[in-house]
């Protein structure tokens, strides 16, 4: 897909989210989508080692990571395609940079509340007049683009860790 | 195309890498506030061949930052105080700072401590000082308002400190006159976190609720609760003086006249009396003044005995013990009360002698 293609898409997108309650009453037959939140916590095996496990995000303070873990599922009769995903991080979290997956897809990053996005090292701020590469800290969205279709019955995952500023 | 959904491998990579960031992470004063309801929701976009289909949202969740309770009681003083006895109005200066991410109350009190209890890097002896209150600073520092804390109110308890700020907190006292030279008496503040006027306690033995804002204390709870302390104390200096008392009969009207060299002490003998003073302390003593009472039945006191003076001070400077005090010195003839003032002080480890001479009546 062309650059040109990618800003008409994401213009649409904006667009879109703003008729979120009636877009998923109308959608909800095609695509089931969740989002879990999971705290990771550092355990200390009996043999010394230092491991991490994920548990419920009930207690969580400062400096904590939580993983979001955003499934969703083709339920519809048809194939669908150009499926895009896009994740605003909320501003008590910071995107630990590296942490977000997505098999199969685009992983692209805005820096200004989802306006424009790019790849991780093509996307820039402007800091004190100059710019610079947007480092994690600066994201405030997250989008996922499946390069194929998400056939019928298939399901697609999207992940990503932040921490608790 | 099926999508590919499960890779735990690179999940587990994703872990030990965000637990890194973690350790390396001190932005304390930026920390997210307690009670703050923090929400994520995903929206996904779609077309059926190429025909879009509108946004789906997921559903949001929303977990609530819980509250780290976290704090320190340091020293503003660099070693132990040094006093003196009778010192009134002396203090002691602890720092209380909430590295919590939530305004706290904190509960203060103070105990001297015991004989041989460690304070700083040496051990206390024990000394209690009276009066003592806890005094807080009405602001904490950098907060515009007053930063020192007065005496006078004795207050228990910091009220509202917020995160990532720092409070004065004194403990006043007055020294007692009966410390002894290089006494070290010592005070320990104990801070209890609290809100709302109670104690916090530590909900960490507690199911987890993410809809609750749950106390989870960074350090050990002593008992249920959140307590740190610290101590510091007092290095006293005191001038120890000792006094010991002679006499010495000079002359008298029958040895004395025949040639003899050993008078005794009988009607019309001259006796000196000599009042040694030894500062055993480890600071000079000012203003010392001596008092002796002379039984004026028995003995009258002799003028014109050094110079024209009747009190030798030592160190060559006399005065004369009569009603008038201004050199110091004063006599009363009707109570045979005498005192007299040293005009200088008497350093650490010196001895002065002062002299004066009566007659037996």
């Amino acid at each position: 897909m062309s650059e040109t293609g990618n800003m008409m898409k994401a213009s649409l997108l904006v667009s879109l989210l703003l008729l979120v309650a009636s877009a998923a009453a109308q959608e909800a037959n095609y695509l089931d989508v969740k989002t879990t939140v999971q705290k990771e916590e550092l355990v200390t095996t009996d043999s010394g080692e230092r491991q991490t496990r994920l548990v419920a995000a009930d207690t969580v303070l400062p400096g904590d990571t939580v993983v979001y873990t955003i499934t969703f599922t083709n339920v519809g009769g048809e194939a669908a395609d150009d499926v895009v995903v896009t994740n605003p991080i909320d501003a008590s979290l910071t995107y630990v940079d590296g942490s977000v997956f997505g098999a199969g897809m685009r992983i692209e990053f805005s820096a200004d509340n989802g306006q424009t996005f790019a790849a991780r090292d093509a996307l820039t701020v402007v800091d004190n007049g100059a710019e610079r590469t947007a480092a994690a800290a600066d994201y405030t969205h997250i989008r996922w683009t499946m390069e194929g279709t998400l056939d019928v019955g298939s399901t697609g995952v999207a992940r990503f860790s932040a921490t608790v500023d | 195309m099926k999508t590919v959904i499960r890779r735990p491998g690179l999940l587990v990579k994703l872990g030990l890498f965000a637990g890194l960031l973690v350790t390396g992470q001190a932005a304390i004063a930026q920390d997210t506030a307690a009670d703050t309801d923090v929400t994520n929701q995903a929206f996904v976009s779609f077309s059926i061949g190429t025909v879009m289909q509108g946004t789906v949202p997921s559903n949001e969740v929303t977990f609530k930052v819980d509250r780290r309770v976290d704090f320190d009681v340091s020293l503003e003083a660099a070693a132990l105080k040094p006093i003196v006895p009778n010192e009134p109005g002396v203090f002691l200066e602890f720092l209380v700072t909430n590295e919590s991410n939530d305004t706290l109350d904190f509960d203060l009190a103070q105990a001297a401590l015991n004989n041989g209890d460690s304070v700083r890097s040496t051990t206390s002896t024990g000394e209690t000082l009276d009066a003592v209150s806890i005094e807080v600073a009405p602001d904490f520092i950098g907060g515009g308002g007053t930063e020192t804390p007065s005496r006078g109110a004795n207050i228990n308890a910091i009220t509202g400190l917020p995160a990532g700020e720092t409070i004065r907190v004194y403990i006043y006292a007055d020294a007692p006159a009966s410390l002894p030279d290089a006494a070290i008496p010592a005070i320990r503040l104990s801070v209890t976190a609290a809100l709302g006027g109670s104690p916090l306690v530590d909900n960490s033995g507690d199911a987890d609720d993410p809809a609750v804002v749950q106390n989870v204390f960074v350090n050990a709870p002593v008992g249920n609760n959140a307590i740190l302390s610290n101590e510091d104390g007092f290095t006293v200096s005191a001038a120890t003086v000792a006094a010991v008392k002679r006499s010495e009969v000079l002359s008298d009207p029958v040895t004395t006249a025949t040639g003899g060299s050993n008078p005794k002490a009988i009607p019309l003998a001259v006796v000196e009396y000599s009042i040694e003073l030894t500062n055993n302390g480890s600071v000079p003593a000012d203003s010392i003044v001596i008092t002796d009472t002379l039984d004026v039945a028995s003995v009258e006191l002799l003028n014109n005995t050094y110079g024209s003076d009747n009190v030798d001070l030592g160190g060559g400077a006399t005065c004369v013990a009569d009603t008038v005090a201004t050199d110091g010195c004063t006599f009363d003839t009707g109570t045979g009360a005498l005192s007299v003032t040293l005009p200088v002080s008497l350093g650490a480890g010196a001895t002065v002698t002062v002299r004066f001479q009566v007659r037996i009546l």
